[in-house]
């Protein structure tokens, strides 16, 4: 008897095991699902920056998300000029757009002639002034570049 | 426990996720404890059982913790991953019920760890999710970790053994093993240190029109520029794999090679590193296999367990057992055996589950892995910057890595190495570790950017993962093929130690003999049952059933029956096992056997070594069987190694199994043969007077020169003769017809293999020099043939079996007789080889066999003039006695004469 109330627990636990990986790769699939509309065809555009400087223009480009502008050698575009600070700024896409935020430099940050407080949208044709040292911004079309898989993320 | 909310987020918030998964998570311990309390109850099969109550402690302590942690967790981290907390606290409430289960003491110390690493886990919540500290202090995190692992070098112990590795630091009870948290900072550092890194293409503007030769261009830039990029780790990764290897720790020493593999190609997406990193953990190895016995021991019992099961292999052969035995649908809790399987707690916990949860509960657990595969790398895609991307990632990589490293270790998919099931396996230090990288992916979730930053390259989590649940899908098929495939053949293996702790709990059936005299009864109750042999001179005949030993004689034929398989309806089989996991209650055997008689027989027998059949020679039936010296299967304890190395080999059925030459025996046979047209006057006209003046060859002495005499003398010039009159392919049809080419068994599972030996000539069968051999049962059922009229029957010993609602059932005989000779024909040579006193037929005869050991036969029977059940007997003795074999058959025949 005892083993027949065993085999109703154990049946029960199954169950509630199954119950668990059934509710949670439900829930899962419906995320992803979701997260795929969301980011359909969500691309990360090409920073290219191009510093003016006397012997002529030189361009960087970026496919990483992240950029950081300073004196530092650690910095991802480096800019040996004893007016910018080491870690003068970051330039960063999300929300669908390239922003540049001021990191507390001594000398500030300009976009287009005005100081950056917050962080700011950049356009393709913008001039970021970082110290003496000025540098236009170019966006490419995120469409032609980096590939990204739509899977869940 | 829930608070539903709305979220933009996810379609079901996370709290309501979680909430739900919990009480899941809960319902399904919470049985788990229900069950295992009542398992002794279902065990012994009363209500008065030893119940078990002490690991509900074990219980509340999770479920108060969890519910204090999923409050904490929803109020501090409300946009976390909603998955990691519930797999977790099943992963963890699953294993510390496991460890309950099994050592209630490790329990206890389990569920203290447990408690410590939830109160951490709870506090360590409102740590900023940036994890700009851990990205900061990356090497002196790193260098830390491989100081505390280098002190166990000198300060090192081992809490469990004296022999094992001194892997833990600290002392009195309370025990560290450094290389655990040694794997979070080793990924901490390396995502730290690749995501600083990170290399950007650089284009001069000249050539930035073509975006394709651009790209290009900035491949093969960073190609030549990641191997100086990869220095510092691979000195640091150099540095950790080194400390490990002097530590003996071989199996984290795996887990970091694919750790830091797997990290740098997600950092470079380079499939170099891949490809680079399996050819040096290969290279490593085989050279390791070379350098280190323990890992020639592992992986040669990895490539062949079944060579050596009971040493080198024991550990993956009895955790296969465990596996086999828990079948489909597992045992139930409490109710397997998986303690037999060596450190079942830690190293073997997966197994344990099997066993008692079945390839549902394995499949299930490996399902709640790929759960968390999937979780870790989402939350890996969705991370806001490549520290916490990479450190993610590499987080699900360590927890799902070494789930499969001992996963397929325990299911011999991969060699065994001795990591622990991270959640599950008893351990703080691996507790701690898998829920502190529970906290950093359950932080990193937090910070997940709803428009995350697209990676590097997506598609290597894509690949990652799938590689990730293929391996785990692989593992479960793998599982299967173990439970179900080759679970019943596993299960009968000897070393199987379940078998006897099933019959300790289920009474194996009795054997009694034809008077119903208990021969061998089960005795005591539920759970000590045990197998008393109330006559130990039977044991060659009867046999033994030992949970060490196995099983032999009768105990091993009727096995079947007297475990309950057979005899029993197949739908009671079925459901005793499902619900126990054992065969139903055993089915008591009748035999032939006339306790009567086989005592005399064992008295007339005494300590001559050799062998003595009675059997009736109509249907078969074995009255007596004896076989000298035996053994008292009451003692194997204590003998079994004297009786193992004894030269008179007591275990030897020499009745049944014993293989003698026949020599001169076959003369009757041979006798009836040619008298088979024209009776005694076919017989050639000899004067065996001269030769039976020298009388050099013939077992006694015969008392006239007739034929009947010197046949039964056992003279082999007069069998030389016959044979010669006879012609080779009538004696071969003849021996053929007497039974001597098939091998027989006694009892109900006969085997009937036709074996047909070379004989070289009949002649030199008589003289004793041919390979040609018989068993004395052979022989006797070909004795048979002369006192039934001719026919030769089917051996019969066990008679009858007590059915559960039919009561004793006698068994079908096996085959009809085989009619050899005519009954004239039988009955005439009988009457030659008439007794001068009593009403029987005999002849004796030696020979010698292949150790020059003289062997006396003698052959007997009653008369066809016999009115109650005809017999014949056969007796065996390996020494050179023709007179003792005389007086000891014509005592049996008399003996038996006068019971009927």
């Amino acid at each position: 008897m005892s083993a027949v109330i065993l085999l109703f627990i154990r049946l029960a636990m199954a169950l509630a095991l199954y119950g668990f990986l059934a509710w949670a790769i439900w829930t899962l699939w419906r995320d992803i699902k979701r997260q795929d509309e969301l980011l359909a065809a969500r691309r990360i555009p090409v920073l290219k920056l191009t510093k003016q400087a006397e012997s002529g223009e030189v361009s960087y480009e970026f496919s990483t998300p992240d950029v950081l502008v300073g004196r530092d050698q650690t910095c991802d575009l480096v800019l040996d000029e004893k007016t910018v600070s080491a870690e003068h700024a970051r330039l960063s896409y999300h929300h669908g757009n390239w922003w540049v935020e001021d990191l507390q430099s001594r000398n500030g940050t300009l976009l287009n002639l005005e100081l950056v407080v917050t962080p700011v949208v950049v356009v393709s044709g913008d001039e970021i002034q970082l110290g003496q040292v000025i540098i236009r911004v170019d966006v490419g079309d995120g469409e032609d570049h980096t590939p990204v898989s739509d899977s869940n993320g | 426990m829930t608070s539903v909310t709305k979220s933009i987020h996810l379609l079901h918030s996370p709290d309501l996720i979680q909430g739900r998964l919990l009480v899941l998570t809960g319902i399904f311990l919470g049985l788990y404890a229900t069950a295992l309390t009542l398992a002794p109850a279902a065990r012994t099969g009363t209500w008065q059982a030893d119940y078990r109550w002490n690991h509900w402690m074990g219980y509340l302590v999770w479920l108060i913790l969890i519910v204090i942690v999923n409050h904490q967790i929803s109020r501090i981290l409300p946009k976390r991953d909603p998955f990691l907390l519930p797999v977790a606290a099943l992963l963890s409430g699953w294993g510390l019920m496991t460890i309950w289960r099994l050592f209630p003491d490790f329990g206890l110390r389990q569920t203290i760890w447990f408690a410590i690493s939830m109160v951490l886990f709870a506090a360590a919540l409102r740590i900023p999710g940036d994890l700009q500290f851990l990205r900061r202090y990356k090497y002196v995190l790193l260098t830390g970790g491989l100081v505390l692992t280098a002190l166990t070098i000198l300060f090192g112990t081992n809490p469990a053994s004296e022999f094992g590795p001194n892997l833990w630091l600290g002392c009195c009870g309370v025990y560290f093993q450094p290389s655990e948290p040694l794997k979070l900072l080793l990924i901490i550092y390396l995502s730290a240190y690749l995501a600083d890194k990170q290399p950007w293409t650089w284009v001069p503007s000249s050539k930035s029109e073509n975006i394709a030769h651009k790209e290009e261009q900035g491949r093969s830039e960073s190609l030549s520029s990641t191997l100086p990029l990869l220095i510092p780790i691979l000195i640091m990764t150099g540095l950790t794999l080194l400390l490990l290897l002097v530590q003996r720790d071989l199996g984290t020493a795996t887990i970091f090679l694919f750790l830091f593999a797997v990290i740098v190609y997600l950092a470079t997406g380079r499939r170099l590193v891949l490809f680079l990193s399996a050819a040096l953990l290969f290279l490593a190895g085989v050279s390791s296999y070379y350098l280190f016995d323990v890992v020639q021991l592992r992986i040669d019992a990895w490539l062949n367990p079944w060579l050596d099961p009971s040493g080198r292999s024991y550990q993956i052969v009895q955790s296969l057992l465990a596996i086999a035995h828990g079948g489909v649908g597992g045992r139930g809790p409490g109710m397997g055996s998986p303690t037999l399987v060596p450190i079942s707690h830690s190293d073997f916990i997966f197994t344990a589950i099997i066993e008692e949860s079945g390839l549902v509960g394995g499949i299930a657990l490996i399902v709640l892995l790929m759960l968390l595969t999937a979780s870790g790398l989402r939350i890996a895609q969705r991370a806001p910057d490549n520290f916490r991307r990479y450190l993610a990632a590499g987080l699900t990589i360590y927890l799902i890595g070494q789930s499969m490293l001992i996963i397929g270790g325990n299911i011999r998919l991969l060699p065994l190495t001795g990591v622990t099931l991270p959640f599950v396996s008893y351990g703080g230090s691996s507790l701690l570790t898998a829920f502190a990288s529970l906290l950093l992916l359950a932080l990193i979730s937090q910070s997940a950017n709803t428009s995350p930053v697209p990676p590097m390259n997506t598609s290597i989590y894509t690949r990652l993962g799938a590689l990730l649940l293929a391996g785990l899908s692989v593992a479960a098929l793998v599982i299967g093929w173990w439970t179900y495939v080759r679970g019943p053949g596993l299960l009968g293996r000897t070393d199987n130690a379940r078998r006897g702790i099933a019959e300790r709990y289920v009474g194996r059936g009795e054997i009694f003999d034809r008077d119903n005299t208990v021969l061998v009864s089960t005795t005591g109750t539920t759970g000590e049952f045990s197998r008393h042999y109330n006559f130990p001179k039977l044991g060659s005949t009867v046999g033994y059933s030992h949970p060490i030993y196995g099983q032999s004689g009768l105990e091993a034929s009727l096995d079947p029956f007297l475990r309950g398989l057979e005899g029993n309806n197949d739908l009671v089989v079925w459901w005793h096992h499902l619900l126990y996991g054992r065969p139903p209650p055993g089915l008591d055997i009748r035999l032939s056997m006339d306790m009567e008689l086989q005592q005399i027989a064992d008295e007339l027998l005494a300590d001559r070594a050799g062998a003595l059949i009675l059997l009736n020679a109509e249907n078969g039936e074995i009255l007596s069987l004896a076989s000298h010296p035996t053994f008292d299967p009451n003692q194997l304890d204590e003998n079994w190694l004297d009786l193992v190395n004894d030269d008179q080999t007591p275990l030897l059925n020499r009745a049944v199994q014993g293989q003698y030459p026949p020599g001169t025996a076959l003369g009757s046979f041979l006798l009836a043969a040619l008298t088979a047209e024209g009776g005694i006057a076919q017989l050639p006209e000899t004067d065996f007077s001269e030769y039976l003046a020298t009388n050099v060859d013939c077992a006694i002495a015969p008392s006239d020169t007739s034929w009947a005499e010197v046949i039964a003398a056992g003279c082999i010039e007069p069998q030389v003769i016959l044979s010669e009159e006879l012609g080779d392919d009538v004696i071969l049809k003849l021996y053929q017809d007497l039974g001597f080419f098939s091998v027989l068994g006694i009892g109900q599972v006969e085997q009937d293999i036709p074996v047909l030996p070379l004989i070289q000539s009949p002649q030199e069968i008589i003289n004793g020099q041919s390979e040609f051999r018989v068993s004395p049962l052979q022989m006797a059922l070909a004795a048979a043939t002369i006192s039934s009229g001719g026919n030769r029957p089917d051996p019969l010993l066990a008679s009858a079996i007590n059915m559960p609602e039919a009561g004793w059932q006698v068994f079908p005989p096996s085959g009809e007789p085989y009619q050899v000779f005519s009954k004239p024909n039988a009955d005439g040579i009988a009457g030659l080889l008439t007794h001068d006193l009593l009403p029987i037929w005999q002849t004796v005869a030696t020979t010698v066999n292949e150790n020059d050991q003289v062997i006396t036969w003698y052959l007997g029977g009653t008369l066809p003039t016999w009115t109650g059940a005809p017999l014949s007997l056969v007796i065996i003795l390996e020494e050179d006695s023709p007179q003792a074999v005389l007086a000891i058959g014509e005592a049996m025949m008399e003996a038996a004469l006068q019971v009927e």
